[in-house]
């Protein structure tokens, strides 16, 4: 019996997976597909070569995409990092100070702060570029990168580093040896959350980039709007695979732990 | 592997990325000399092609369809890039208002360097523009490929009854055409009256995009030609009880085919692009067109059955120029104008107007050009599913003045849409 | 103070101009002090304009209306997954691996591969077509682009339901297997154990995730803007459709408006710690 169910929820956990995919590939190699047909009349692979033909964007915007969110992912780890070292420093009776800047920033919606900072920065002409995007996506990150890494980083005992040191360990074998190798979990796993929320935006790309600077979404969203189905299911494609390597990683080097990501949404 | 080796091994993965990112970016455009915009008409046309040289331009335009975009992207970059050095960067966007409103809202806070250098325009988007005082010009006419137009063509004076200047330079013509799937209906509803009519025959069939979409709100001027004995009524400059007189009658039209329309009216395609997949997927029987060779383009693609057709009520319909403007506060306005002008050569027009490229209409005169383009342009081929001549050859209606058209487009939101 | 702590200037230093100053530049701008603003307008015009729009109030009510449904169908369908990945699947197995996989999607993704299956010509309506259950497309149900709403819907849940799992998963994972045992030596039937003694067990880890699920659906803009209708719109559709209209004297309305959802939102987690504090002083 218990097997059964076991299969049970195999199949309807595969299949709405595939069942997200497979329409989509199938538009990216149809050339007429028309109501009713239940598969494509015509084949082409159009849209794959579009991936390679530097007219069509796709190339440029992976890339913008990719630079942007790495971008993102840095600059949140520099500042998160030591925000949330110090965040642990806070005396219990202080904890409110913590809640609040942790808390405070999630709860107010990031096209709110965005919008608040376009005219700023519109006024002091640094919009419709790289730069303001950044700020904008990071403004959407860097909540959850602190509240995640400070769920995590409350496993972290500072005695280990103390230990260290007083067995003679360097400031750098300190560093590298124990405070990166007992925190690497929690950085790469904060990392990826936040590449992804990058990965993820539209609007205050949009915003933000005035249209000149194209990314993944945007594309999508412009293919959808043009009813181009092919070219819009290559893209949406190209957009499931960090989501894939965050699958496997967390698969194979953290062994399906989560690691604290739930804990980090208790309120 | 170390858990320390991974991250390190990420960041340095995350460093190439971020570098080659920053490294294809777009070369920083070297931008207009100051008092550009005092000197432009005192400066000859070798200079601004110097100025222009090195700039990067950013071509805001409809980014709807993928024809159009090909010609964009393919044949004018390479052109612009080869000839003279400069970037096009086409900014594909879901509504020309988008851009329009950024420029205002430029104009509004005084942003003297703005992101859009050449914005694909007409009409009541131009007249918004022109009224706030956000477009540079004049320019039209300093442009060397304006020798091909004739002076008195109507084309370079009004742009729906609203004065040009040579604050705008044409780019091609525009013709609304009605597309339909010949299996599936063998004798299109000839005029505006029989149109209708096959509207509350056929329920579900039929929509127009939501108004503003310039497609939905042709679809309703139409109805004005319709209800008007006198077109010239129409012309004239806009006095509220005059066209309260006509748009009473339009809205209770309107409304009576509502409930005969795709959803039962209860929604309507938010755009153009929307009305073209609903078509294409048969589940509306119409689509409208400003562009006679659209379907042929979409036929080619595979987005349309080849069964389509595209044709002209006898009671003619509405026909139109687009056109190119620069913003104000452009900072390539060297380049834009380098663009506008490349726009306007027989080779440009000649390759827009082939069908298989986007068979948009010319808005040159023939007469003008030399004989070998005028041949050429005589010869151009006609796709079954295209728009043919003699249809174009029907009656063309004028656009309305602006201010009819706001009028409509707010009325309709109250008189239609929310009733 | 230590040099060391001088490290930490900058970090905070960011932190502060971006939140603290993007919403201070938010409230001054909505209130009027700041920023290019109409000719005639006065301080707190934009809200008095919005407390004066119909559209506003219906908005809202829509929002609030998706925003409640989304997150009790999540938070119901993710507990029940919970339940079951608890019972059929082991911590880390790849079904619960596969599970939590939407989490990583990008709402946009999901939204175009639901478009796919849910438009009147989408590949239900096909299949139905091929089953002779329907012969025109438009007798297929609106479910995007409509009225309703149930597009919207549908991408939420799909995000939603495995974040709501996987936090009712762990919830779950710490709790001891005795409780259980110990509930069904005493007689209790399997439902019951889990209606009487889990769900009660993991409802403090549950509220507070759905809470999170709410306000993040009553602020986000991208899927309704995407699958939404032309009318009734989500209010962070409205928002932004003032602010980017030409009008400016608009913008300090999308400014208010965004500062309402905001505080809507931070009211309702100020009223739930709250309750929570009231209730663990009382016990």
């Amino acid at each position: 019996m218990s097997r059964f169910y076991r299969i049970v929820i195999w199949a309807i956990t595969l299949h709405i997976l595939l069942l997200l995919v497979i329409p989509l590939i199938l538009w990216t190699i149809s050339f007429r597909w028309h109501f009713p047909a239940l598969l494509p009349t015509h084949y082409s692979l159009r849209a794959w070569q579009a991936i390679f033909d530097p007219t069509k964007q796709i190339g440029v915007a992976l890339l913008n995409s990719l630079g942007i969110a790495c971008a993102v992912t840095v600059i949140n780890l520099l500042i998160g990092l030591p925000v949330v070292r110090m965040l642990q420093r806070i005396k219990i009776a202080h904890r409110w100070v913590s809640d609040l800047i942790v808390l405070f920033p999630l709860l107010i919606t990031p096209l709110a702060i965005v919008l608040g900072l376009y005219s700023a920065l519109s006024s002091l002409n640094i919009v419709n570029n790289a730069l303001a995007i950044i700020v904008a996506h990071v403004v959407a990150s860097l909540p959850y990168m602190i509240i995640i890494l400070r769920a995590i980083f409350t496993n972290f005992d500072r005695r280990y580093e103390e230990v260290a040191a007083s067995l003679g360990a360097s400031p750098f074998q300190v560093a590298y040896q124990v405070t990166l190798s007992l925190l690497a979990p929690a950085i790469l796993v904060s990392s990826l959350f936040v590449f992804l929320i990058s990965w993820s935006q539209y609007l205050s790309t949009l915003l933000m980039g005035g249209g000149r600077l194209i990314t993944l979404p945007l594309l999508m969203i412009s293919y959808a709007a043009a009813g181009d189905y092919p070219l819009m299911s290559v893209v949406t494609l190209i957009q499931f695979m960090p989501p894939l390597i965050l699958l496997v990683i967390n698969a194979f080097y953290l062994s399906g732990r989560s690691y604290g990501i739930e804990r980090a949404f208790a309120l | 592997m170390k858990p320390q080796v991974v991250i390190i091994i990420l960041l340095v993965a995350a460093a190439i990325v971020i570098g080659l990112f920053i490294f294809n970016l777009e070369r920083p455009s070297t931008g207009d000399p100051e008092n550009f915009v005092e000197r432009v008409r005192q400066l000859n046309w070798n200079r601004i092609e110097r100025i222009a040289s090195g700039q990067t331009v950013y071509f805001h335009m409809w980014g709807g369809s993928e024809p159009i975009n090909r010609y964009v992207n393919e044949f004018l970059t390479l052109n612009m890039e080869e000839r003279w050095d400069i970037e096009v960067v086409q900014v594909p966007l879901a509504d020309t208002a988008d851009a329009v409103n950024k420029i205002l809202a430029d104009k509004a806070t005084n942003q003297e360097q703005g992101s859009i250098d050449l914005i694909w325009i007409n009409g009541e988007n131009f007249r918004t523009l022109r009224d706030a005082e956000a477009l540079f010009g004049p320019f039209a006419d300093l442009l060397p490929n304006r020798q091909y137009i004739a002076a008195d063509s109507p084309s370079l004076h009004f742009d729906y009854g609203y004065s040009i200047e040579e604050y705008e330079s044409p780019w091609g013509g525009a013709r609304v055409v009605l597309i339909y799937n010949s299996e599936k209906i063998a004798n299109p509803p000839p005029t505006m009256e029989a149109l209708l009519r096959w509207i509350e025959d056929n329920p579900n069939r039929f929509t127009y995009p939501l108004v503003p979409d310039f497609v939905g709100s042709a679809f309703v001027r139409h109805l004005f030609f319709l209800v008007s004995d006198d077109i010239d009524q129409l012309l004239t400059p806009f006095d509220q009880g005059r066209y309260q007189s006509y748009s009473t009658e339009v809205w209770q039209r309107l409304n009576s085919i509502e409930s005969s329309l795709w959803r039962s009216g209860s929604t309507y395609p938010e755009s153009q692009a929307q009305l073209e997949q609903l078509f294409a997927n048969g589940e509306v029987w119409f689509d409208i067109s400003y562009n006679p060779a659209k379907a042929a383009n979409l036929v080619e693609q595979g987005i349309y059955p080849e069964s389509t057709r595209s044709y002209v009520l006898d009671s003619g319909t509405i026909g139109n120029t687009h056109y190119l403007a620069i913003p104000y506060n452009a900072s390539n306005k060297a380049g834009a104008m380098l663009v506008a002008n490349f726009l306007l050569s027989p080779v440009a027009q000649f390759e827009k107007n082939l069908p298989e490229v986007w068979g948009d209409p010319t808005v040159l005169t023939l007469k003008l050009l030399p004989p070998e383009w005028q041949a050429a342009f005589q010869e151009l081929p006609v796709h079954p599913s295209a728009t043919s001549p003699a249809e174009l050859a029907k009656t063309q209606l004028p656009e309305l003045g602006a201010e009819w058209l706001s009028a409509i487009e707010q009325d309709w939101r109250t008189e239609v849409l929310l009733k | 103070m230590r040099v060391y702590h001088l490290f930490f200037i900058p970090p905070v230093a960011c932190i502060a101009l971006l939140f603290v100053g993007g919403l201070l530049l938010l409230v001054l701008q909505s209130i009027g002090i700041y920023g290019a603003l109409g000719d005639n307008s006065t301080l707190f015009s934009a809200y008095r304009y919005l407390l004066s729009d119909p559209t506003f109030y219906s908005s809202l009510l829509f929002t609030t209306m998706i925003a409640l449904l989304s997150t009790l169908l999540a938070t119901v369908l993710g507990v029940v997954s919970a339940l079951l990945l608890r019972r059929y699947a082991g911590r880390g197995s790849i079904v619960s691996l596969l599970y939590q996989f939407p989490i990583s999607l990008p709402h946009l993704v999901i939204a175009v591969c639901l478009l796919l299956y849910l438009t009147q010509s989408g590949l239900i309506a096909r299949a139905l077509y091929a089953f002779g259950l329907l012969s025109e497309p438009y007798q297929f149900p609106a479910l995007v682009y409509d009225r309703r709403g149930i597009g919207i819907v549908l991408v939420y849940l799909f995000k939603e339901i495995p974040f709501i799992g996987l936090i009712a998963l762990s919830a779950l994972q710490s709790l001891s297997s005795d409780w259980e045992s110990v509930a069904r030596s005493l007689g209790a039937t399997p439902l019951q154990t889990i209606w009487h003694l889990l769900v009660p067990l993991i409802m403090p880890a549950i509220v507070p995730a759905s809470i999170i699920v709410f306000a993040f659906i009553f602020g986000s803009y991208e899927v309704p803007y995407f699958l939404g209708s032309s009318y009734p719109s989500m209010l962070s559709v409205l928002g932004y459709r003032y602010f980017t209209d030409p009008n400016i004297a608009l913008r300090p309305v999308a400014l208010a408006l965004n500062l309402i959802i905001s505080m809507v939102v931070l009211g309702l987690v100020t009223l739930y710690r709250g309750v929570v504090g009231y209730w663990e002083r009382a016990r």
